[in-house]
């Protein structure tokens, strides 16, 4: 048997043979595994230059997107927005202002009540046989007569038949004088050599007394709260008759201005009305009190505080 | 490269990817991503934006429809008022509601500025509009139911006049007392005036008081009239209605030829319906321009006339008529 260094050499053909076979399909394997990493590489690579792509254009898309809306902002529907909301902010002060001092002047014309030009009617109605007025001065709450009667009964039934006429709201004072001769005249004047002036005895009067008029209630809303006194609106005035009850109704809420109003506090000719007295017109929506003379009532808004569900 | 074994280049081959992948990730996936959020951040805060606006534009429509409607308020309050006051035509409507009613004998009219409280904001600041108030104060008299009456130029005894002045005065002469001027006039047409003017425009013109008091035989009637207007800076409205008050409805194309300044001894101005008026206001006798011997002069002259002015300035021949007329003495007996 042929050796090579000592090694036979049949068997180191076989064994060579193993050797290339078994390195062969090694490197068959190695190059086949070989070919899938690459292609896992490639697929992996691939992955991930297409998540990049599709990041790109997700991010393009967006961009776009955010063009789109800034573009639409910058758009004549919006930019000018703020600007407009605070010029009509302004313009809505200024008006409810004006508002609030137009009002507050009608206010304070609608509190001055005309002289009542039917009352020289009236009192020429009541003015007994005996008597009669030279004198009378009627201003939009007051009345002043003077005259004269020969019974000093007249006068007060003078004054009784202008009460019967609910001319006055109160007592008026009245005061009857016995004129004095001496005012009458000398008794030359009376007396001459051709007739005797056969005047009588006479009581000169004097009536003077506070007439009926309306009460005026005026009703003014005010923001509760701001910094500044700000009006809800302007001054509302109501004419009621002395002494006739009144109410202001669904005053516990009030909507200005698109935002709704919760009452707060009410001020009666600047006096603050009580809690308890507050909590019932409060429930009940209504104010109600007895026209005894001008009121000036200020309701105080707060606006709502939105409550959660669970709260 | 090709020295390396098959593990070896498997190796490099694997960090070459992982490098690849990192790589790949921080510069690519990662950076995207952070982009992204951004962005996405961006149009978070741009869509919370327009929903702001959004709202804000409902807010704008909400005010712009308050705006209005207070603007519709305010022109209803403006025009409640009277626009402007006129003083002539305040006047001007107060005569003639005064004459139409049938009482026309004036004692005096005259207008009165009436301060009105200032207007505040509630904050408590001055509003810079303002209420004014102009009072019209009257006196009429009644007749005394015996005095023929006039008023104005009826009846007419002017220059000017239709009938001649002597003709009318000879008419009139006997009806003292008798039919119409027995009567007592004046009183209720007078309250028939106030009930006009009140009813007029109750919420801007109110009769302030009346006063009515005898005296002499007639009565002396007096009322003070308020009318209120508004002096606004900036008003809405425009106030087109024409009221007898706020407009002139006085006469126009008024003759002037004969209006003068400064009233002579004697008008001599042929135009004037003062002409041949003798001047009975004349207690002032200083003569400022004169000289003191003039004055002197002046005065005896006045006497030696008995202080007839038509004489002294011989007014249409007067002092020539004078010494052609035969005195009492001298006229021949019939």
């Amino acid at each position: 048997m042929a050796k090579a260094n000592g090694v036979n050499k049949r068997l180191l053909a076989k064994k060579d043979m193993n050797f290339f076979a078994e390195f062969t399909a090694n490197a068959a394997k190695a190059a086949r595994m070989m070919g899938y990493g690459i292609a896992a590489g490639f697929l992996v690579v691939f992955i991930v230059l297409g998540l990049i792509v599709a990041f790109l254009i997700r991010n393009t898309i967006i961009k776009a997107q955010i063009k789109a809306m800034k573009d639409l902002l910058a758009g004549p529907d919006y930019a000018s927005l703020e600007q407009d909301a605070a010029l009509l902010t302004e313009e809505l002060n200024e008006m409810t202002n004006y508002y609030f001092a137009l009002s507050q002047m009608r206010k304070d014309v609608d509190l001055i009540d005309a002289a009542p030009t039917d009352l020289p009617d009236v009192i020429a109605k009541c003015i007994p046989s005996d008597s009669y007025i030279s004198e009378y001065a009627i201003s939009s709450s007051q009345l002043a007569i003077a005259g004269a009667s020969f019974t000093y009964y007249s006068p007060v039934d003078m004054v009784n038949m202008l009460n019967d006429k609910d001319v006055f709201t109160s007592r008026p004072t009245i005061t009857i004088e016995r004129v004095d001769p001496e005012a009458a005249g000398l008794l030359d004047d009376m007396i001459t050599d051709e007739y005797v002036n056969v005047i009588n005895n006479y009581y000169s009067f004097q009536i003077t007394g506070t007439l009926v008029t309306n009460v005026h209630i005026s009703v003014s809303r005010f923001l509760d709260g701001a910094e500044t006194a700000t009006s809800l609106g302007g001054v509302e005035t109501y004419d009621v008759k002395a002494g006739d009850s009144y109410s202001l109704d669904e005053i516990g809420s009030y909507t200005y201005g698109g935002v709704t109003y919760y009452l707060s506090r009410i001020f009666v000719d600047g006096i603050q009305v009580d809690d308890a007295s507050f909590s019932l017109i409060k429930d009940s929506g209504t104010y109600t009190d007895v026209a005894r003379s001008n009121a000036d009532i200020k309701l105080y808004y707060a606006p709502v505080i939105e409550q959660t569900a669970e709260g | 490269m090709s020295n390396l074994t098959a593990r070896e280049k498997a190796f490099m081959y694997a960090i070459t990817l992982l490098i690849i992948i990192v790589l790949g990730y921080f510069f690519g996936i990662r950076t995207l991503n952070k982009k992204y959020d951004e962005y996405k951040a961006e149009l978070n805060e741009l869509n919370e934006r327009k929903a702001y606006l959004d709202m804000l534009r409902e807010n704008n429509a909400s005010m712009a429809n308050e705006i209005d409607l207070l603007k519709e308020s305010c022109s209803e309050l403006e025009l409640s008022f009277i626009d402007k006051l006129e003083t002539e035509c305040l006047e001007q409507y107060i005569l003639k509601t005064f004459e139409d009613a049938g009482c026309p004998y004036l004692i005096s009219i005259t207008t009165v500025d009436v301060g009105m409280p200032t207007v505040t904001y509630p904050d408590g600041t001055l509003s810079p509009d303002g209420l004014v108030c102009l009072q019209i104060q009257v006196s009429y008299s009644s007749t005394d139911g015996y005095t023929v009456w006039q008023y104005n130029r009826t009846p007419d005894f002017t220059n000017g006049a239709e009938v001649p002045v002597e003709d009318t005065v000879t008419e009139l002469w006997d009806q003292m007392g008798q039919p119409p001027y027995d009567q007592r006039i004046g009183y209720d047409e007078f309250i028939a005036a106030l009930k006009t003017i009140n009813k007029e425009n109750p919420s801007c013109i109110k009769v302030n008081d009346i006063h009515v008091i005898e005296t002499g035989g007639q009565l002396t009637l007096s009322a003070n009239i308020n009318f209120y207007a508004t002096s606004l800076r900036n008003r809405i409205s425009v106030d087109d209605s024409h009221a007898a008050y706020t407009y002139w409805q006085g006469d126009t194309n008024v003759d002037t030829k004969g209006g003068f300044i400064g009233f002579p001894y004697i008008c001599d101005y042929e135009d004037s319906l003062w002409y041949g008026v003798t001047n009975n206001d004349l207690e002032d006798g200083s003569k400022p321009f004169a000289a003191y011997w003039a004055v002197a002069l002046f005065e005896q002259q006045l006497a030696e006339v008995d202080g007839d002015y038509a004489v002294l300035l011989n007014f249409e021949g007067a002092a020539e008529e004078l010494e052609t007329t035969p005195t009492p003495e001298e006229q021949p007996e019939e």
